[in-house]
């Protein structure tokens, strides 16, 4: 009869123990899982960290460049300021070579079927001369830093009746 | 052993967050943005969500739905291209959104969330939520507050009961809530708010103060050229952020428009006293809900034990300091406001799937552990909230020639001199064969396990000699002790930090003039008289120095003999560059050395 109780409680001690290592086993695997998948997701995160490091401080750059695109827009109405016109543009051009080079593509706009993936509408009006949900002028240059918008072409659309 | 995520479900944003190795992430969006415009857009043939919808509004105003939130649990139907919509399914394509991008963030399937609605929600709105994610395609498995998720997000379930305040200002809302906490129970007492009322309502005074003061310097309204408006709009925001962390923002905006006279550019700055004064009633309005919360809670301010701020518009210093100086305590925003209703969200999801109380608490050393080298020097092996176990060990050498002990002191503490931490321990490695000192190799381990027993070893590694401590009082220490020794070490940085160099000066100008009396007997009669006296000499200068406090003198000493051996040294070899060198040089610079007993 002891013996009997004795067993009992050894067994029920093995199954306690049995549950707990089931449970610490489950932890175990849940925490590696979870660090796997944080491994790999660090891999990624850092090759992407490495590819878009500039993309902040070009997505601020970008507003000198419009500024020097506004700058010579506004010369256009100065009576000979021809010369310092194409100074300035050659700055800006030097300025968007530089761009390319790392990277940045400028966004294709006036002309194109709207997409709201790479453009933002600020404005749109209704016109027969152009066909429906067509970019008919673009505020802001849009650009891409290889895959990813920087920031979308500010853009009017045209609308149909 | 799926994840459940858990959602902020927002009028103007959303955010998904989930529970990982124990701790609750934000889930970046497929745009690589936090926050997820919550606008759901129809196009020809697709449906986009978030801030893809958010750029085509302008021009599909009727195919574009934002803010279907305010509709939630009305009978109310949305209309496109001849298709009724609930606002639930509508919802729903826009958790569908969140989770999908959760599903590619965690790289496997998600089917369950928690999902936070405004405490005021009635019964049909949370069905609703409810809904919405079922449709999604989601269990939902609770629906909770969203001032209970952000009180998770802070941790305060755990702890006493207290009274809290959440204080939400959101882009286009404001709720505040009264909530009592207690033995993981959390009662919403109170709730008020303004469903008008929000941050962009902070952005508009900019932009019409902006555009007051052009109109007054120019006789042009902004306003009524689009493009500029744009301009103007987001250099409102900018300023607006730059004026939570600073005094001044400057506004900067060449060639905003012309007229007859040429070019017009807007040059100006506005002061966080100028905003402050074009938003007063701004802030003044959220005073009024939070009076009301208080009084139908029966409760006066100064009932409310915390204050946690929700939403990014209380970023804005005025708001902060119009609730601290209505409840008279210092609000808590130490989770990112934007994202602690997620954060919350997340973590109820974790302790609903059984994840949270899974994780093994793993624990971190609140203070940084060390040993004191040469000059008492404290010098750390094991940083601050370094999570444990670990183990940690360094090199060091002998201080002096022939030393055949060394005491290790271990430390406990951010100060950078050894005087300034406190003492754990103390032991004694002896035996160490007599070389000159920086030769013999002591290796100091630092060993602490899970239950913060810290085991300290010094083994000479040239005899294999070792001797050990075990320390298990290093977490005798309490939340209070540890934060006036981490405030301690703030407030001395400097001093310390000054006190440390003038050790290290001493240090190396020591083992400069060692360095210097070796190399002179060892050359011997290779060195002509007069360089040896000009040795001799600036050796006596450097000793006569290290006996005076004056650390600048030591300083110019040293830099004086180490040119001269420079010299000499280089002469030397020129001499005798055919001779290969007879020995390297003996100097401690590769290691650290231990304290002389």
């Amino acid at each position: 009869m002891d013996e009997e109780a004795e067993l009992t409680i050894l067994r029920e001690e093995l199954e306690e123990a049995k549950s707990q290592i089931e449970d610490y086993y489950s932890r175990l695997q849940r925490l590696q899982a979870d660090f796997e998948n944080y491994k790999r997701r660090t891999r990624i995160e850092n090759e992407e960290v490495l590819k878009y490091a500039s993309f902040d401080l070009i997505r601020e750059l970008l507003e000198v460049s419009d500024n020097l695109g506004r700058a010579t827009e506004s010369m256009k109405t100065t009576e000979g300021a021809e010369g310092l016109i194409e100074g300035i543009e050659m700055i800006r051009r030097q300025f968007c070579e530089i761009l390319n080079r790392n990277g940045v593509i400028a966004i294709k706009a006036v002309g194109e079927q709207f997409d709201p993936y790479i453009h933002e509408a600020v404005m749109n009006v209704t016109s027969d001369d152009h066909p429906d949900n067509e970019v008919i002028e673009e505020f802001k240059k849009g650009y891409k830093l290889y895959d990813k918008v920087i920031r979308p072409s500010a853009v009017k659309v045209s609308k149909r009746n | 052993m799926s994840k459940a995520i858990g959602i902020d479900l927002g009028t103007t944003n959303s955010v998904v967050a989930v529970m990982e190795g124990g701790e609750p992430v934000v889930i970046p969006n497929a745009e690589g943005d936090r926050t997820t415009p919550s606008v759901v857009s129809f196009l020809k043939n697709e449906r986009v969500v978030g801030q893809i919808a958010k750029r085509q509004a302008i021009t599909n105003p009727d195919h574009t739905i934002s803010s279907i939130k305010r509709k939630m649990g009305s009978n109310e139907k949305i209309k496109i291209e001849g298709k009724e919509y609930t606002p639930q399914e509508i919802s729903a394509m826009v958790v569908q959104k969140l989770k999908h991008d959760a599903e590619n963030y965690l790289g496997e399937k998600v089917t369950q969330a928690v999902v936070t609605v405004p405490a005021y929600f009635t019964d049909s709105q949370r069905q609703a939520t409810k809904d919405a994610g079922t449709i999604a395609g989601l269990e939902v498995l609770r629906i909770i507050n969203e001032p209970t998720a952000a009180s998770l997000a802070y941790g305060l379930d755990k702890g006493e009961e207290q009274t809290i305040l959440v204080f939400d200002l959101g882009g286009g809302t404001f709720d505040v809530s009264i909530l009592d906490i207690g033995g993981g129970v959390f009662e919403v007492k109170a709730t008020s708010g303004n469903n008008l009322l929000g941050g962009d309502d902070f952005d508009q005074r900019i932009i019409d103060h902006l555009a007051e003061e052009f109109k007054k310097a120019h006789g042009i309204d902004l306003r009524n050229d689009k493009m500029a408006l744009q301009r103007l709009k987001e250099a409102a925001e900018k300023a607006k952020v730059e004026l939570s962390a600073l005094t001044t923002a400057a506004i900067n905006l060449p060639f905003i428009t012309a007229d007859q006279n040429g070019p017009k550019h807007f040059d100006s700055t506005l002061t966080r006293a100028q905003f402050d004064k074009l938003t007063e009633d701004l802030v003044e309005k959220t005073m009024g809900p939070t009076r009301q919360a208080i009084k139908d809670a029966g409760l006066n301010p100064s009932d409310i034990d915390r204050v946690i701020l929700v939403g990014g518009s209380t970023r804005i210093p005025a708001v902060q300091n119009a609730v601290k100086s209505y409840i008279g305590k210092e609000p808590d925003r130490s989770v990112n406001p934007d994202e602690c209703v997620a954060i919350g969200a997340a973590i109820q999801a974790g302790v609903l799937v059984g994840e949270v109380k899974d994780i093994l608490l793993l624990d971190i050393t609140p203070l940084s552990l060390g040993i004191e080298t040469l000059g008492g020097v404290a010098t750390k092996l094991i940083e601050r909230n370094t999570t444990i176990p670990t183990k940690k060990s360094q090199i060091f050498s002998t201080a002096a020639d022939f030393q055949t002990s060394v005491e290790i002191h271990v430390l406990q503490g951010e100060r950078e001199m050894a005087a300034g931490n406190k003492t754990l321990g103390r032991f004694q490695l002896v035996g160490i064969p007599p070389a000159p000192r920086g030769i013999p190799q002591i290796e100091v381990a630092f060993d602490i396990d899970a239950n913060g027993i810290v085991h300290v070893s010094a083994k000479d590694l040239g005899t294999g000699n070792e001797q050990k401590i075990t320390i298990t009082s290093s977490s005798g220490l309490n939340d209070d002790e540890i934060k006036q020794m981490v405030k301690d070490a703030e407030a001395h940085a400097e001093e310390d930090k000054r006190k440390k160099e003038e050790a290290e000066i001493r240090n190396n100008a020591d083992s400069i003039v060692y360095t210097a009396e070796k190399t002179l007997k060892e050359l011997g009669e290779k060195v002509d008289e007069s360089s040896k006296n000009k040795i001799t000499d600036e050796i006596e200068k450097v000793r006569e120095a290290l006996k005076g406090t004056d650390i600048q003198r030591i300083k110019e000493a040293t830099g004086d003999l180490t040119n001269t051996m420079y010299q000499i040294s280089s002469e030397l070899y020129s001499k005798t560059s055919e001779q290969p060198s007879q020995e390297e040089q003996a100097g401690g610079s590769d290691y650290e050395v231990v304290d002389e007993k």
